[in-house]
């Protein structure tokens, strides 16, 4: 069941480092510059990114669960923070549809996806059962999905800070980004 | 500053890597109090819907 759990925090790292990738996608092919509120919601992907990262190096453990699920908590909110902006009928939307929704509300429904799904695994109690063992924190030794999921999330997470920086620079972002700060 | 944020989980994650689990759990933490502010910071009412 340890083993289990910890691929399955695997593939739950790759499936939010994909919705990462999507939105990095918008932004560097579409030219679809993330405004504020969208960046906060991207901090909370990251968060439980981190969370699913902690479970997945070091075994889960109930505290990494909860700050899987705090940060989604997070993220929801400042999804639906924006959804409520958008949502008085003659307000303009931010950015482009993709499948008939707006990134902030398809946003609102990956961490709520991410809230219910944390909650059904965290409370499987045999995962937390076996004592954590020195092998099992070598990252040389980890299953193959795990340094992959690993090695991929540190790249997402260095190239949001990166391209982040490179948008907003070291103040606060305009809230309708036209251009990157870096280029200007 | 809002790329600083995106740093300090890139080193959170860094951290857990490289087995300071305790360190990298704190400065999640941390990161979770400066997200708060900085979502309050732009939309104050937020907190008013989370809550």
């Amino acid at each position: 069941m340890f083993i289990l759990f910890k691929k399955l925090n695997a593939l739950g790292l790759i499936a939010v480092s994909l919705v990462m990738t999507f939105a990095l996608y918008a932004q560097l092919v579409d030219n679809e510059l993330p405004c504020p509120l969208c960046l906060i919601q991207r901090l909370g992907f990251a968060g439980v990114m981190l969370g699913l990262l902690l479970n997945t190096l070091r075994g889960p453990q109930p505290k990494f669960y909860m700050l899987s699920t705090l940060f989604a908590v997070f993220g929801a909110a400042a999804a639906l923070r924006q959804i409520s902006l958008h949502v008085i009928p003659g307000t303009p939307f931010y950015g482009s549809a993709f499948f008939g929704f707006h990134f902030y509300t398809w946003a609102f429904i990956c961490f709520t996806i991410i809230i219910i799904g944390l909650s059904i695994v965290a409370s499987f109690a045999k995962q937390y059962e076996k004592p954590l063992e020195q092998s099992d924190l070598i990252y040389a030794k980890q299953p193959v999905i795990t340094k992959v999921s690993v090695l991929f999330a540190l790249f997402i997470l260095l190239f949001n800070a990166l391209i982040t920086f490179a948008e907003c620079g070291p103040s606060v972002c305009p809230d309708n980004p036209t251009e990157y700060w870096l280029l200007k | 500053m809002m790329a600083a944020l995106f740093f300090i989980f890139f080193i959170a994650a860094v951290l857990a890597l490289m087995d300071f689990e305790k360190a990298s759990m704190s400065l999640a933490i941390a990161n979770l109090l400066l997200c708060i502010f900085w979502l309050n910071h732009h939309a104050s009412d937020t907190l008013t819907i989370l809550l």
